[in-house]
């Protein structure tokens, strides 16, 4: 399933990304490499800081997360995020729309017929259409 | 900050200093206030910390980084920093003139030379502080074409004042102090809700905040405004 460098196609991960930082970020206040970790953990590929962190500021400056400084293991501090209460109720807002969408997305790709066959154009064995 | 280690060093002692190093750079030349560059190495700091690796291969090129993050930027108003060094200087001139007169027990003499050139400093600084105050940066402030219109001027304020003797009124010494004093008080008031212009690099958990960072300024604002009464 992962592509060629062994991680899912970025253009799927740039769209959920936010959402599964918040998922990570709903179970209590954390900070950026444990994220990155348990994102990686959970299958998700290894974000990069060069990702992460930009959307963990986007996340902020929305006031979906907020933000403190604590001490870390050793170097100037930990900056660690936790979820507000306009950010939890984003989160449990997109949560079901993304499994519906997942779900229509899965039926989709592996229904062996749709209907309204009538939009497909049939071809025959000398590979000539007819409708 | 110590003078020993550099500020790379400081801010971020995991990351490679030349990565840290264009990352502070980028940002000032970006106009982002030294808090939020801080910041933002800390936590660079932090992930190349725990991760292990660089900083370039965890965070990419520093100017694609640092324009991902849409850090604030500065937004000063130049009539915001400039008015309390003008209001300020005009407070110190009008206490000089009153103190000694005052002491003396005379009243102080305006001469025709101090007069004109009180006019046309007055002019040029009002002129000044409205200009300044259509601009939001320093960025594009042609520093030396401004001094070279600011000699002249000040030029005719001190040879004017110098020659030009001959008094034309007199004032009481005590209202000429009076004003000085108020004027000074509201210079020092402004001077307090200046924003910090030194806008340093601190460590996010090493920092003063909001009333402390501003009551750190204090002793600097007594002496600079007080030093014409002491005198």
């Amino acid at each position: 399933v992962l592509d060629q460098v062994g991680s899912w196609p970025s253009e799927w991960l740039r769209g959920l990304m936010e959402l599964c930082v918040l998922r990570v970020i709903a179970d209590g206040p954390t900070y950026g490499y444990a994220i990155a970790a348990v994102l990686e953990r959970a299958g998700l590929g290894n974000p990069k800081g060069g990702t992460l962190y930009p959307l963990l500021g986007r996340l902020e400056q929305a006031s979906w997360v907020r933000a403190t400084w604590a001490a870390g293991d050793g170097g100037p501090g930990r900056k660690f995020y936790e979820l507000t209460a306009t950010g939890r109720d984003q989160f449990d807002r997109m949560r079901p729309v993304w499994s519906g969408f997942a779900a229509a997305v899965s039926r989709h790709l592996e229904e062996a017929s749709m209907p309204g066959e009538d939009f497909f154009v049939a071809t025959d064995p000398e590979g000539v259409h007819r409708v | 900050v110590s003078d020993k280690t550099t500020l790379e060093q400081t801010l971020a002692p995991d990351v490679e200093p030349a990565w840290a190093a264009q990352f502070i750079v980028a940002c000032r030349l970006d106009g982002v206030p030294g808090d939020a560059i801080a910041d933002a190495l800390a936590e660079v700091n932090d992930h190349v910390r725990a991760a292990g690796g660089t900083a370039k291969e965890a965070f990419g090129p520093v100017a694609s980084y640092v324009a991902s993050l849409n850090l604030p930027h500065h937004r000063f108003s130049m009539r915001e920093v400039g008015s309390p060094v003008v209001v300020g200087t005009l407070g110190m001139i009008l206490v000089l003139m009153g103190v000694r007169p005052l002491r003396d027990g005379t009243p102080v003499g305006l001469t025709l030379g101090v007069t004109l050139g009180a006019g046309i400093a007055v002019a040029a600084i009002l002129a000044l502080v409205v200009w300044l105050g259509t601009r939001t940066s320093t960025t594009g402030l042609r520093l030396p074409a401004l001094g070279l219109v600011a000699l002249p001027v000040w030029l005719c304020v001190v040879l004017g004042s110098a020659l030009l003797r001959q008094v034309i009124a007199s004032v009481p010494a005590w209202p000429v102090l009076l004003l000085g004093v108020v004027v000074l008080g509201a210079g020092t008031a402004l001077y307090g809700r200046m924003p910090d212009l030194t806008d340093p690099l601190t460590p996010p958990l090493g920092r003063r905040q909001g009333r402390s960072r501003a009551l750190a300024r204090l002793p600097g604002l007594r002496w600079s405004h007080c030093f014409p009464l002491l005198r």
